[in-house]
């Protein structure tokens, strides 16, 4: 039996409903090919959007681009986002997948700072220059902002961090 | 001096320039260990992450047998 038909439908107002949404989707479909089809257009690359601010300055690339390839490049890159920016900032990132289940992420900033994100919280570490200090050596950041219970070693992630872990793979 | 516990994860060892090192080589468990002396003990400690190991250093004050008790009632509260 025809869906497009409406011959499924024994209610005559819901088959004139579904018309007028199949009329809407196709008018959509319409505009996106003539968006898709016009000229080309500049696509700002948000290089390090997510993860930037943890590394260094934020470091975005304006190409003009056809619209249908701006429109996929823009898409791959938010995936490939998280390690691009980390090579360019000249730090490294370690991702490793909780006993929950979820991913965190353990970022290495030039300076030597760490920064480990799970979705409970969020921990961070500077280096110990004391000259007796084994090298690489690391004390723990104290947040005003700290979970209770903590110590005070502890905080809850922020959304752009929450949205770190989305993007990481 | 290396002092292997029956639980691999944990390696303690001490040197003459550093003191007591714990390693675990599991970066989970580490995390777990660090709640833990920070949360519910008062131990203070600075960390070091390594490719397949996290070092805890308690410095030359630190003693082996004390840091095997720390690792007993960890892994009895877990």
């Amino acid at each position: 039996m025809s869906v497009m038909g409406g011959g499924k439908f024994a209610n005559g107002a819901k088959s004139a409903a579904f018309g007028y949404l199949v009329g809407s989707a196709i008018g959509v479909y319409g505009e996106y090919q003539e968006y898709m089809q016009g000229p080309p257009i500049e696509v700002e690359i948000p290089l390090s959007n997510n993860i930037g601010p943890l590394l260094g300055p934020a470091i975005t690339a304006t190409v003009t681009v056809a619209r249908a390839f701006g429109t996929f490049a823009v898409g791959k890159l938010a995936q490939w986002r998280a390690s691009l920016t980390v090579a360019k900032s000249g730090g490294n990132a370690v991702v490793r997948t909780t006993r929950a289940g979820d991913k965190a992420i353990r970022t290495t900033r030039p300076d030597g700072s760490i920064i480990d994100i799970t979705p409970q919280r969020v921990k961070a570490f500077v280096p110990n220059t004391h000259p007796k200090a084994p090298s690489g050596a690391l004390n723990r950041v104290k947040f005003d902002n700290a979970i209770p219970g903590s110590k005070g070693f502890k905080r809850l992630p922020t959304q752009q961090e929450l949205d770190i872990l989305k993007n990481v793979k | 001096m290396l002092n292997s516990l029956m639980d691999t994860r944990f390696e303690i060892s001490e040197t003459k320039e550093h003191g007591a090192i714990l390693r675990i080589n599991d970066a989970e468990l580490a995390d777990e260990f660090d709640d833990f002396i920070n949360e519910d003990c008062y131990v203070f400690t600075e960390l070091k992450f390594e490719t397949d190991c996290v070092c805890f250093y308690f410095g030359q004050a630190g003693c082996i047998e004390k840091i095997r008790d720390l690792i007993e009632r960890f892994v009895n509260k877990s």
